[in-house]
């Protein structure tokens, strides 16, 4: 047999849960519903896919997209300030980031760039990946990724942390 | 931010993420270290309840893939590009709502459900459907056929009545006691007609036809001098053959 296990499932949504979860924030307000779809459909399917989290950040992504379109975009709007609020990180004493102020930043970035930020950082995809996943060059994908940690910089002030 | 935080965020994305390559090479250590403070940062846990996407994982399983869906997206068995663990048996809620599974473990063999029994679901799914559409199809094209059906044809057939037959009847003294007189002209027997006019039978079927059974009632000649010996019944025609 080629399907899915249970126990793969489970060590999926493990390892992988919180970064397509987080991928999928920057969409929608409901991001664990999107990757639930997305691991449901992956247990539909009778063989593989050949390369599973690329496929299930392709499935969330399309999953977050259509959600946000269906809520509206009045609805979308008041999620998003709502989320502004809280943050996408775990809240963890000792860390050099804040991590609300790196949910601000991330949430203040051009949606190609925090997509790509959030994918090769926390969920682990090639630039090939995330080129196939947006739609885009490989160089475009890297450009991006650039693009997006220069601004982060800016707005956490990391150069100024470094210094002192 | 020291060098040890950096191996930190590093180990971690490498935990995290399934494969690093090295396709990326940051432009400047300030990036390089931006980079590995925010990988260090985790990602608030989804809250996704770990039961519920079982049994609906389960469910997906037993179901047959929808259309447009899995077969194409299928492609050659491979293994999964991650670091696997030990299972925690959270698959036991998974088995217990889903009647077949397709699993990689051999202890639950007896609840797969290979792709040829997918398949068989499959069709059996279009099967009902198929037949559904086909009987509809045969009713409409009947309901056609029965709206659009020609008008019975009416066929009128002349029969023609040898002439001599009804003098023979009404020379018969016992066919006519057998078949007593009708009043009406029309249902008396074709001789008297005949008989009447003198004429053939043709000519007074002709004529009828042309202006109706009125004329025929009406232009039946006054009865003739033969006519007033006619016996008028059986006893009459009896007494008059015996004189």
């Amino acid at each position: 047999m080629d399907g899915l296990g249970p126990e793969l499932l489970g060590r999926l949504l493990d390892e992988h849960g919180d970064a397509l979860t987080l991928y999928a924030r920057g969409w929608c307000e409901a991001p664990e519903d999107v990757v639930q779809d997305a691991l449901v459909q992956l247990m539909r399917q009778p063989r593989l896919p050949e390369r599973v989290v690329p496929w299930l950040y392709r499935v969330v992504r399309n999953g977050a997209i259509s959600a946000s379109r269906a809520a509206g975009r009045r609805r979308r709007h008041e999620a998003l300030a709502a989320q502004r609020e809280e943050s996408w990180f775990v809240l963890a004493a000792g860390e050099r980031l804040d991590a609300v102020a790196a949910t601000r930043a991330l949430q203040e970035l051009p949606e190609e760039q925090r997509e790509t930020i959030v994918a090769r950082l926390w969920g682990g995809l090639t630039f090939e990946d995330i080129a196939e996943l947006t739609g885009a060059s490989s160089s475009t994908a890297h450009r991006r990724y650039e693009a997006g940690l220069a601004a982060l910089r800016e707005r956490l002030g990391v150069a100024w942390i470094e210094t002192t | 931010m020291d060098r040890d935080d950096v191996e930190k965020a590093r180990h971690a994305q490498r935990g995290a993420g399934s494969e690093k390559t090295s396709d990326f090479r940051p432009p400047t250590s300030d990036l390089a270290n931006l980079e590995a403070m925010l990988s260090s940062l985790a990602p608030r846990a989804a809250g996704i309840d770990r039961d519920r996407l079982m049994f609906l994982a389960g469910q997906a399983s037993a179901l047959p893939p929808p259309m447009g869906q899995g077969r194409g997206e299928g492609e050659a068995p491979s293994s999964l590009p991650l670091p696997l663990g030990e299972g925690r048996g959270e698959g036991e809620a998974m088995r217990g709502a889903a009647s077949a599974q397709t699993t990689h473990s051999p202890d639950s063999a007896a609840l797969t459900l290979t792709l040829s029994q997918r398949e068989r679901g499959q069709r059996g799914r279009w099967a009902w459907p198929a037949a559904f559409s086909a009987m509809t199809a045969l009713a409409a094209s009947l309901l056609v056929v029965l709206v659009n059906r020609p008008e019975p044809r009416v066929i009128e057939r002349i029969v023609r009545v040898p002439g001599e037959r009804p003098m023979a009847v009404a020379d018969s003294p016992h066919i006519e006691r057998d078949q007593p007189t009708l009043e009406t002209g029309l249902a008396s027997s074709p001789a008297r007609p005949y008989a009447a006019f003198g004429e053939s039978y043709l000519h007074a079927r002709d004529q009828v036809l042309a202006f109706g059974l009125d004329s025929w009632v009406h232009a039946e000649p006054t009865p003739t001098s033969s006519d007033e010996t006619t016996p008028s019944s059986y006893r009459d025609l009896r007494q008059s053959l015996l004189q």
